[in-house]
C-alpha cells in the first residue's frame, strides 16, 4: 500500500517531494543526455587524430578557411552592430515620418534566408547583372564593382542578420527609464555623450545577445559564401564531406568549427559574466520619443527605408519577378507537381520537429523546475549542455549526427530487413532537428512554466485536486501560449534551415530550402525563386513573435 | 496511476502524431503498376518530359530521386543491398566508373544496347551506358579575342589572360573532370602547370556556366570553358549570341567529353524495367526534340544514327576530334584530381 | 477541548541541513497558532511537512493528526498525499490561478460537491470576504488585500479542520498588513476554523496568536500564549527574539538578583550566576542633575520613544511617553518598575 502510493506520487508530483528528485530527474537528465551526444561524438573527433589529413588540411584550405571565417565574423559584426544597434536607437527614442511602420518592417528581412538574399543580389548585382549593366552605360565601359568576394558576402549576411541586434537593441533602449537619461543630461552630457556613456553601456548585454545569435548564424551559413567564393569552416565541411565525399577531413573541419563556435560563446559569456543591469525600480519611467523635423526626420526615414529596401523590398520585387517568370514558363503541371510534392515535405519535417522538439523539451523544462531550489548542478549542466545544440553551426552537427549513427547503419538495416537507415533517414533528420532547436523549445516552455508557481501547484493538491487535475485544469490552461509560440518558431526554423536539412534528409526528399539552393547554387536563379518565395511568405507571418522569441534567447544565451 | 497514464497518452498521441505526420511525406503511395526507380543528378524540368513520353509508350511509372552526381554515389553505398534504386544515373563518367568498380552497378548486355552506344561510350562490360554527351570547351568574345589564341586549354594559362578569365570553381565535378582528363592524357606535372597557369591569371570564378558566357559577354571577361550546350542554349533564345566557342585541342587528343550516363543497379528490383529505359533512352529517346534527352539540352546523342540538335549544327562545322580514350579514367582520377586543385589553390 | 493539529516528532534534513529536528506541536480547535522565528529557522518547512508538501525523514514515533485522522505515521506507514489531508494552504504569493475568475478560484477545492451547494458556498464565502461584486473579476484586477482575501476565502471554502498560513502578509505594505491582520483575525474567529500562521514578523505573530511557537535552528524553542512568551521567555534566543531587551551579567538571590541596576525583582525564583533580562518599558528614567545615568541617544516613535542611557560604562534601553523631552547628556536616575528574568 504504502509502496504503490509512493512510487504513485513520486511519478506524479515529483517537485512536491523533493526526496524522490534524484530519481525522477534520471529520465530527464538521460534525455538530454541524448541530445548532446552529437556534440559529444563530434569532440572525439578531436581523438581520431590523423596527421596526413591535417597536414593536406593546413597546407591547401584550412588557413583560408580560419582566416576567411575570422574576417567574415568580423565584419558581419560590425556591419550588423552598426545597422541594428542605429536602427534600433532610431526607432526606440524618435519620431519621424513612417518610424510606426518602419518599426516592423525593419524585422522583416529575418524572413530571408541568407541563401535567398545571396543569389537575388548575384543575380542582380553582379557584373552581368541588370544594375551593373546599366551603370556601365552611364559610367562608362571601365566602371566595375567586384561582388563575389568577402565583402560581398558580408553585406549581404548583414542585411539578413542586423533585425537581431535591432530587435534588442530596441527593447534594451525602450526598457531604459527617463530618469536615467534625464540624471546624465542633467550632469551636463549631450544627447550623443549619453547614448554613448549612458544608454549603450546598460543596453550592452541585450546587444551582446543579439550579436551572439548574428554570430552563431553568420557561422553557421555556407551558402551564401559559397555563392560570394569565401572559403569559410562551414563551407569547407560542405565542400569535404559532400562534394567529395572525404569523410576524415570533413569531420576534421567540423569539429574544428564547432569549437570555434563553442569558444566564441564561451568567450561572450564570460565577457558578460558581471554586466547583469537591471532597472532598479520597478516604475521605470518611459522615455518619451523625440520628434525629428525637417530634414533630420527626412534623412531618418531614408536611412531606415534604405535598409528596408535593400534587404527585403527590391528582393521581395525580384523574387516575385523571376517567379512569375518561373511560372508562366514552365510546362504546365510540372511545377505544380513538385511544388506541392516539396511544399508537403517541408510543412511535414516543420510540424514533426515541431511536435518532437516538444516532445523533449516539455520534461526537461519540467526537470530543470524541479531541480531550480535543488542543489543539482549535475541534473542541470547536462540539460543546458543539450541545448547547445543551438550554437553549433549546422553543417558542423548534421556530421556529428552522422558520425554517430554511421554504426548504427549495418546492425539496424540488418535488424530491420533493411526498412531502417539511420542517416539520411528520417530518425537522423528530425533527431539533428530536435538537438538544433531545442533551446528554442525549452525556452518558450521554461518562461511559460515559470507563470505556475510552485506554490500555485501545491494549493490546487491542497484542496484536493489530484495530479490529472492539476495538469489539465492548472498547467494546461497556463501553457498554451507557450507551447504553441514555441511550436510555432521551430516550424519556421526548420522551414528556412538549410544545412542540416541538405546533409540529413531522406536521399530525393527535397524541400523549399534544399530546392532553392540547389538550384541557386547551379544559378539557376528564375527557377530558385518560386521556393524562396514561398519560403519568404510562410516565414513573414510569425515575425510578430520574434520579439518575444529574443526575450526567451536573451535569458539562455 | 490514473495520473501516469494521462501523461502517458499524452506523451504516446505527440509522439504518433510526429511520425505520422512524417511517414505521411516520407512513403510514396505504392502502386501495383509497372515501376521503375531512378537515381537522377538531372535536375527537374526536361527529365519529366523525357519519362513522361516513355511512361505513354510502356506503361512503366519512372521515380525520380534525384542529387548531386557524388550524393547519389554515397546514397547507393549507402543503400547496399537495399537500394530501391533500378537504374542509377549521373552527368559524370567518372562517377559511373567509380561505381562499375565498387560492384554497385551490374553488367547489361543487349543487342540494342550494343547496337545504339559505340563502344567508346559504354563500359566494355556493360556496367553503364552514355545516354548523351557534352564537350568542356573554352569560349571566348569574338571582339576580343582571335580564335588562334585559345585553341588549347593549355593556352588559358597564357599571363596575356590575367584578369580576362572567367572560370567554374573546384567544387563542381566539370572542373573536377577536366582536370582530371588533363592528367589523364598530359601526365600530372603538366596538368598542374596548366592549372596553376589558370589561377595565376586570377581568373573569375562563376559556380554557372550560362553566367560566365554572360559575363563573357557583358565584357568582364574575354574567355572562359563552358559546356558546350550553354552556348547552344543560349543560341536557341537568341540566334546572335556574340560568345563564341572553340573546340579546344584539336591539334592533341581532342576536345574534353563527358557524358550523361546510366547503369543498372547490381540489386535493382525492377531489372527488367531499368534495361527496357535504358534502351528507350538510347534509341528513341535519342532524337533532337526538346522533349528528348541530348534535344532538350542541346547535347549530342550517342546513338550514331540519330540526329543532333539543330542549333548545334552551326558549332559544328566540319567536325571535329573528342578526346574518348581518358573517359573511363575520370573516376580514378578523381582523388588526384582533387588534391591537385587544392594544390593550386584553386577555389 | 478537541484537536486540529498534532505533530510529533518531525525531523528533516536536506543534505547536511538540518530544517526541521524533533519538532512537536498542537493547535486546539478554533485556536490560532503561529509559528515565528528568524529566516531560515525551518519554520516553512514544518508547515510544508504538516500539509504534506514535503516528507518528513522516517524517524521513530513521528506522526502528524488532523482533527480526527492520522495523516502521516511513520511506524504505521501511513503518508496521506496533500490532496488528502483537508488542510487549507494560504501563500505568501496568494498563488491564485491567474485564468480562473474570483468564483472559479474559491469553487476550485469544491470539485466533489454537488452544483447547487458549490454555488451557495462561493456565494457565503464571498460574502464572508466581502467581495461579493467581484465574482467574476480576474486575480490580476484586484488589489493586494483583496487578492488576500480570495485566497482565504479559497483554502477555507472545503471547511478545512486547519488552515495553514505562511507569511500571508509579507508582501502587503505595512498599513495595509495592520489592517489585514486584523481582519484576517476576525474571520477566522468567526468562522471557527483552527489555523497555523507563519511568519518571521514578531509584531504581528504576538498580535496574531493565541498560542505562539517559537522556533530557531529547526527546534520549537518555546510554546506559550504571547504574553507569556514576551515576558518569561525560557531562554535568552526568545527573549531577544520577541522584543529589545537589555542583558545585563547577574546574581540571582532567590526574588531577586544583583545587578548593575542594584537589585532588580525577579519573576521567578533563581539563584547564582545569571543573565537577566529587563525589557526597556520596566526602566523608568528620572531627569536628575546629580544622578548616575547619561542620555546618549534617544528614537522618537510617536507613540513612545526608546532612549539609551549609558550607566557604569553599560548601555541601556529604555521606552519612556513621548511626551517627555531628553536630550543628550542629561543627567538622570534610573528605576527598575517591573519583574525581570533571570536566564
Amino acid at each position: 500500500m504504502r509502496q504503490s502510493l509512493t512510487l504513485g506520487r513520486k511519478l506524479a508530483v515529483p517537485s512536491l517531494r523533493s526526496s524522490r528528485l534524484s530519481l525522477s530527474a534520471l529520465p530527464a537528465t538521460a534525455l538530454a543526455g541524448c541530445m548532446a551526444l552529437p556534440l559529444v561524438f563530434l569532440a572525439s573527433a578531436w581523438l581520431q587524430f590523423d596527421l596526413s589529413t591535417w597536414a593536406h588540411l593546413w597546407e591547401t584550405l584550412l588557413p583560408d578557411m580560419l582566416l576567411n571565417t575570422a574576417l567574415l565574423v568580423l565584419g558581419v559584426s560590425a556591419l550588423t552592430l552598426a545597422l541594428g544597434v542605429s536602427l534600433g536607437w532610431l526607432i526606440a527614442h524618435y519620431t519621424f515620418p513612417g518610424a510606426n511602420v518602419f518599426k516592423v518592417l525593419l524585422v522583416l528581412p529575418l524572413a530571408v534566408p541568407g541563401y535567398v538574399l545571396g543569389f537575388v543580389f548575384m543575380g542582380l548585382l553582379d557584373y552581368a547583372g541588370p544594375i551593373q549593366t546599366v551603370l556601365r552605360s552611364w559610367l562608362g565601359e571601365h566602371f566595375e564593382v567586384e561582388i563575389r568576394t568577402l565583402v560581398g558576402a558580408i553585406i549581404v549576411l548583414s542585411l539578413v542578420f542586423y533585425p537581431y541586434v535591432y530587435l534588442l537593441s530596441l527593447s534594451a533602449f525602450r526598457e531604459q527609464s527617463a530618469s536615467q537619461r534625464d540624471a546624465a543630461r542633467a550632469m551636463g552630457y549631450s544627447t550623443w555623450q549619453t547614448f554613448w556613456r549612458v544608454a549603450l553601456p546598460l543596453a550592452r548585454p541585450s546587444i551582446a545577445a543579439g550579436w551572439m545569435l548574428v554570430v552563431m548564424e553568420t557561422l553557421t551559413d555556407f551558402a551564401v559564401v559559397r555563392y560570394y567564393n569565401v572559403v569559410t569552416l562551414s563551407e569547407g565541411v560542405v565542400r569535404l564531406w559532400v562534394g567529395q565525399m572525404n569523410r576524415e577531413g570533413g569531420l576534421q573541419v567540423a569539429s574544428i568549427l564547432m569549437t570555434v563556435a563553442l569558444a566564441v560563446l564561451l568567450i561572450e559569456r564570460f565577457l558578460r559574466r558581471k554586466a547583469r543591469y537591471t532597472q532598479l525600480s520597478g516604475q521605470a519611467r518611459p522615455i518619451a520619443p523625440t520628434p525629428l523635423r525637417s530634414w533630420r526626420g527626412i534623412a531618418a526615414s531614408l536611412y531606415a527605408g534604405l535598409v528596408f529596401t535593400l534587404a527585403f523590398g527590391l528582393p521581395g520585387v525580384q523574387l516575385l519577378l523571376w517567379a512569375i517568370e518561373d511560372v508562366s514558363s514552365a510546362p504546365p503541371g510540372t511545377l505544380d507537381t513538385v511544388f506541392t510534392q516539396y511544399l508537403a515535405n517541408t510543412l511535414g519535417f516543420a510540424l514533426g520537429a515541431a511536435a518532437l522538439v516538444l516532445l523533449v523539451a516539455i520534461p526537461l523544462a519540467w526537470a530543470l523546475r524541479q531541480t531550480a531550489q535543488q542543489s543539482s548542478p549535475a541534473v542541470r549542466s547536462v540539460i543546458r549542455l543539450a541545448t547547445l545544440g543551438y550554437a553549433v553551426p549546422g553543417a558542423a552537427l548534421a556530421v556529428g549526427v552522422l558520425f554517430m549513427l554511421a554504426p548504427l547503419n549495418e546492425p539496424v538495416s540488418a535488424l530491420t530487413g533493411g526498412a531502417v537507415l539511420f542517416s539520411g533517414s528520417l530518425i537522423g533528420l528530425f533527431y539533428g532537428y530536435v538537438v538544433r532547436f531545442l533551446a528554442i523549445g525549452l525556452n518558450s516552455v521554461e518562461a511559460s512554466l515559470e507563470k505556475v508557481s510552485p506554490s500555485m501547484e501545491m494549493a490546487a493538491r491542497s484542496l484536493g485536486a489530484r495530479t490529472g487535475r492539476v495538469l489539465r485544469q492548472v498547467y494546461l490552461p497556463l501553457l498554451r501560449g507557450g507551447i504553441a509560440s514555441a511550436a510555432l518558431l521551430v516550424c519556421v526554423d526548420v522551414l528556412k534551415e538549410l544545412p542540416l536539412t541538405m546533409f540529413l534528409r531522406p536521399f530525393g526528399m527535397e524541400t523549399l530550402s534544399t530546392w532553392a539552393y540547389m538550384l541557386a547554387s547551379e544559378s539557376a536563379w528564375v527557377g530558385a525563386a518560386t521556393p524562396a518565395l514561398a519560403i519568404v511568405a510562410l516565414s513573414i507571418l510569425p515575425a510578430a513573435l520574434l520579439l518575444q522569441r529574443m526575450e526567451s534567447l536573451r535569458t539562455s544565451l | 496511476m490514473k495520473t501516469i497514464n494521462y501523461s502517458t497518452r499524452v506523451a504516446l498521441t505527440g509522439m504518433l502524431a510526429a511520425v505520422v505526420l512524417a511517414s505521411s511525406v516520407a512513403s510514396p503511395a505504392q502502386a501495383q503498376t509497372q515501376v521503375v526507380n531512378v537515381y537522377s543528378a538531372r535536375h527537374y524540368g526536361a527529365l519529366e518530359k523525357v519519362f513522361a513520353e516513355f511512361t505513354k509508350e510502356t506503361g512503366i511509372q519512372v521515380r525520380l530521386s534525384s542529387g548531386s552526381s557524388q550524393a547519389l554515389l554515397e546514397r547507393l553505398r549507402a543503400d547496399g543491398k537495399q537500394t530501391p534504386a533500378d537504374l542509377f544515373m549521373v552527368i559524370d563518367a567518372g562517377t559511373l566508373q567509380l561505381a562499375a568498380e565498387e560492384g554497385l552497378l551490374q553488367p547489361v548486355r543487349s543487342e540494342v544496347l550494343d547496337k545504339a552506344v559505340p563502344p567508346e561510350l559504354r563500359d566494355p562490360e556493360g556496367r553503364w551506358y552514355a545516354l548523351s554527351q557534352r564537350m568542356r570547351t573554352i569560349v571566348y568574345n569574338p571582339a576580343k579575342v582571335k580564335p588562334e589564341e585559345v585553341q588549347d586549354y593549355a593556352d588559358l594559362a597564357n599571363p596575356k589572360w590575367r584578369g580576362r578569365l572567367c572560370l567554374r570553381p573546384a567544387t563542381h565535378i566539370y572542373t573536377i573532370s577536366l582536370t582530371a582528363s588533363l592528367i589523364a592524357t598530359r601526365g600530372a606535372r603538366e596538368a598542374e602547370r596548366i592549372v596553376r597557369g589558370w589561377v595565376n591569371n586570377r581568373p573569375q570564378f562563376i559556380d554557372s556556366d550560362t553566367r560566365i558566357l554572360e559575363t563573357i559577354e557583358a565584357g568582364r571577361c574575354d574567355v572562359g570553358i563552358t559546356n558546350h550546350y550553354y552556348v547552344g542554349n543560349k543560341l536557341k533564345a537568341n540566334a546572335n549570341f556574340p560568345v563564341k566557342l572553340v573546340w579546344a585541342n584539336q591539334k592533341g587528343a581532342g576536345v574534353h567529353v563527358n557524358i550523361t550516363g546510366a547503369g543498372v543497379t547490381a540489386a535493382a528490383p525492377n531489372r527488367d524495367n531499368a534495361i527496357r529505359l535504358l534502351e528507350w533512352l538510347v534509341t528513341k529517346g535519342q532524337g533532337p526534340a526538346d522533349t528528348h534527352l541530348p534535344g532538350g539540352n542541346s547535347e549530342f546523342p550517342v546513338n550514331p544514327s540519330a540526329q543532333a540538335p539543330k542549333v548545334l549544327e552551326s558549332l559544328v562545322g566540319t567536325g571535329f576530334k573528342i578526346d574518348y580514350a581518358t573517359l573511363r579514367q575520370y573516376g580514378k582520377l578523381q582523388a588526384d584530381a582533387i588534391k591537385l586543385l587544392e594544390r593550386v589553390r584553386y577555389q | 477541548m478537541t484537536i486540529a493539529l498534532r505533530a510529533e516528532r518531525l525531523s528533516r534534513c536536506f543534505g547536511e541541513v538540518v530544517a526541521v529536528s524533533n519538532a512537536s506541536l498542537e493547535i486546539a480547535s478554533g485556536e490560532i497558532g503561529v509559528l515565528v522565528g528568524p529566516s531560515g529557522c525551518g519554520k516553512s518547512t514544518l508547515l510544508r511537512l504538516i500539509a504534506g508538501l514535503e516528507p518528513p525523514d522516517p524517524s521513530p514515533k513521528s506522526r502528524i493528526q488532523i482533527g480526527e485522522r492520522v495523516v502521516y505515521d511513520s511506524d504505521k506507514g501511513i503518508d496521506l498525499p496533500p490532496d488528502q489531508r483537508l488542510v487549507g494552504l494560504v501563500f505568501q504569493d496568494y498563488a491564485l490561478f491567474p485564468h480562473m475568475t474570483v468564483a472559479e478560484n474559491i469553487a476550485f477545492g469544491l470539485h466533489t460537491w454537488s452544483r447547487q451547494a458549490r454555488e451557495a458556498r462561493v456565494r457565503e464565502m464571498l460574502a464572508w470576504v466581502r467581495l461579493e461584486g467581484l465574482a467574476q473579476r480576474y486575480p490580476h484586477e484586484l488589489s493586494g488585500g483583496q487578492q488576500q482575501r480570495v485566497a482565504l476565502a479559497r483554502a477555507l471554502a472545503p471547511r478545512p479542520t486547519i488552515v495553514l498560513l505562511d507569511e500571508p502578509f509579507s508582501n502587503l505594505d505595512h498599513a495595509l498588513r495592520v489592517e489585514l491582520r486584523e481582519d484576517v483575525r476576525e474571520l477566522l474567529k468567526q468562522s471557527g476554523v483552527a489555523a497555523l500562521f507563519v511568519t518571521h514578523d514578531r509584531e504581528e505573530a504576538l498580535s496574531l496568536a493565541d498560542t505562539l511557537l517559537m522556533m530557531d535552528g529547526g527546534c520549537i524553542l518555546q510554546t506559550g500564549a504571547p504574553q507569556q512568551l514576551y515576558l518569561e521567555p525560557a531562554s535568552i534566543q526568545v527573549g531577544r527574539f520577541l522584543g529589545e531587551a537589555n542583558l545585563l551579567a547577574g546574581v540571582a538571590q532567590g526574588s531577586y538578583a544583583v545587578c548593575v541596576l542594584g537589585e532588580v525583582p525577579l519573576q521567578r525564583t533563581a539563584h547564582g550566576m545569571a543573565t537577566i533580562l529587563i525589557r526597556p518599558e520596566a526602566l523608568e528614567f528620572h531627569p536628575d542633575a546629580n544622578g548616575d545615568a547619561v542620555v546618549e541617544r534617544r528614537l522618537f516613535f510617536g507613540h513612545d520613544q526608546l532612549i539609551s542611557v549609558k550607566l557604569d560604562g553599560v548601555s541601556l534601553l529604555v521606552r519612556a511617553s513621548s511626551t517627555f523631552s531628553f536630550a543628550p547628556g542629561q543627567r538622570g536616575r534610573l528605576r527598575c518598575i517591573a519583574p525581570a528574568v533571570a536566564l
